[in-house]
């Protein structure tokens, strides 16, 4: 089993071109490739391309982007290249705001505005990545921490 | 009064959906809203509780004596309102704790809550992602019993929910509402329901038929009941009031 985890924050100025291509080249190979965006200003490429090279191999895609802003942009560009009978291969890409009823939802239960974005934003951002140590998960989490910062 | 509706007439999308309404719920009570599918029970509730796109064209909404009419819905919160949603959002990487951890209850009696409503192994994980019918009601009324509020609005808090949960349901109701405490009470709520069941839980003061928009008709809500379940809404809206 494969894993790409990205979580991308692009703030004006900044461009980011960035993904993973995974070849499930033996029986049976599974892989996952997950993304999280987020532009305030700047401009994302996030890529993925899965192929499958083997009968019974699996794998899915998950680009999933928010704009913040006006200006910049998300590209999501999610490639599945299946090349024998057999395979299973899966995406899917979202690139949005923040729902307004996530927002509501959370204002119902007494947050203000700036608030449930806060909490929607964060949690956005956290994604579980299995398998790591200890030590790299606290970096990541507070490096995803630094970077809600300049969000909000 | 703790709840004073006056002649509330309210649009979704350019349509009218309340047509001036008008209900009165004092401290202690339970009220049940009844009423067919698209009568305007669940733009009540919402309307109540301040969401957008329900637009409020005549009429006001007096909670403990202030117009709360154009306030924004976390003030309406924090004022003392709670509402269980009938189909709520998930929301990415949001835990069903992070949404109980808003309102800075003890670590003790949220376990406790979350152990009489089964849902202790919930708490860690995304909110309403992947929650049956009856674990989306749980987890709402786990909410509100952390939150507390002295409103409790209720949409349908019994549908989609097996027999056996819908006992554990309507006990959580029960405490939500304070039906323990006779002389001091002070929680009320406000509750649609289809199916009637709750009310061989939870016992209500009042009921109200809605249909189309208007207040047809109020009265005992179990002989309501009986009525609507007999002879059909029509009958009971023409019930002398």
């Amino acid at each position: 089993m494969t894993r790409l985890n990205s979580i991308l924050v692009a703030t004006k100025g900044s461009e980011l071109d960035i993904g993973g291509r995974v070849v499930l080249e033996a029986r049976g190979a599974k892989a996952e490739i997950l993304s999280r965006t987020i532009s305030k200003g700047g401009s994302i490429i996030a890529r993925g391309i899965l192929i499958g090279e083997k009968p019974g191999v699996k794998a899915h895609l998950e680009c999933s982007g928010l704009m913040l802003s006006d200006e910049g942009s998300i590209r999501a560009i999610p490639e599945l290249d299946g090349r024998v009978a057999g395979v299973e291969l899966s995406h899917e890409a979202a690139v949005g705001k923040i729902s307004q009823e996530e927002i509501e939802y959370l204002m119902a239960r007494g947050l203000s505005e700036r608030e449930a974005t806060a909490l929607i934003v964060r949690g956005f951002l956290r994604v579980e990545m299995v398998g790591l140590p200890e030590s790299l998960k606290r970096e990541i989490d507070r490096l995803v921490e630094e970077s809600e910062k300049s969000l909000l | 009064m703790l709840l004073d509706i006056r002649a509330l007439t309210v649009e979704v999308e350019g349509k009218e959906v309340l047509k001036g309404v008008n209900l009165q719920i004092d401290q202690g009570e339970t009220h049940v809203l009844f009423g067919k599918n698209g009568s305007g029970k669940t733009s009540l509730l919402m309307t109540i509780m301040g969401f957008s796109g329900y637009k409020v064209k005549e009429g006001s909404i007096f909670f403990k004596g202030e117009d709360i009419t154009n306030f924004p819905i976390n003030e309406r919160a924090k004022r003392g309102m709670g509402m269980s949603f009938q189909r709520p959002p998930t929301i990415k990487g949001v835990k069903t704790m992070d949404l109980i951890a808003i309102f800075n209850s003890d670590e003790k009696s949220v376990a406790e809550a979350a152990e009489s409503l089964e849902l202790t192994a919930f708490l860690d994980r995304e909110i309403n992602r992947g929650f049956s019918g009856g674990e989306i009601k749980k987890s709402e009324l786990l909410q509100l019993m952390t939150q507390n509020p002295d409103l409790i609005l209720l949409d349908e808090p019994e549908s989609g929910v097996d027999l056996e949960n819908i006992a554990v349901i309507g006990r959580a109701i029960k405490k939500l509402l304070q039906k323990n405490l006779r002389r001091l009470r002070v929680n009320a709520g406000l509750v649609i329901t289809h199916t009637g069941l709750i009310l061989n839980y939870v016992e209500a003061d009042r009921g109200h038929l809605l249909l189309d928009g208007r207040m047809r008709c109020e009265g005992n809500p179990r002989e309501m009941f009986a009525t609507i379940q007999k002879s059909g809404y029509e009958v009971c809206a023409r019930c002398q009031k």
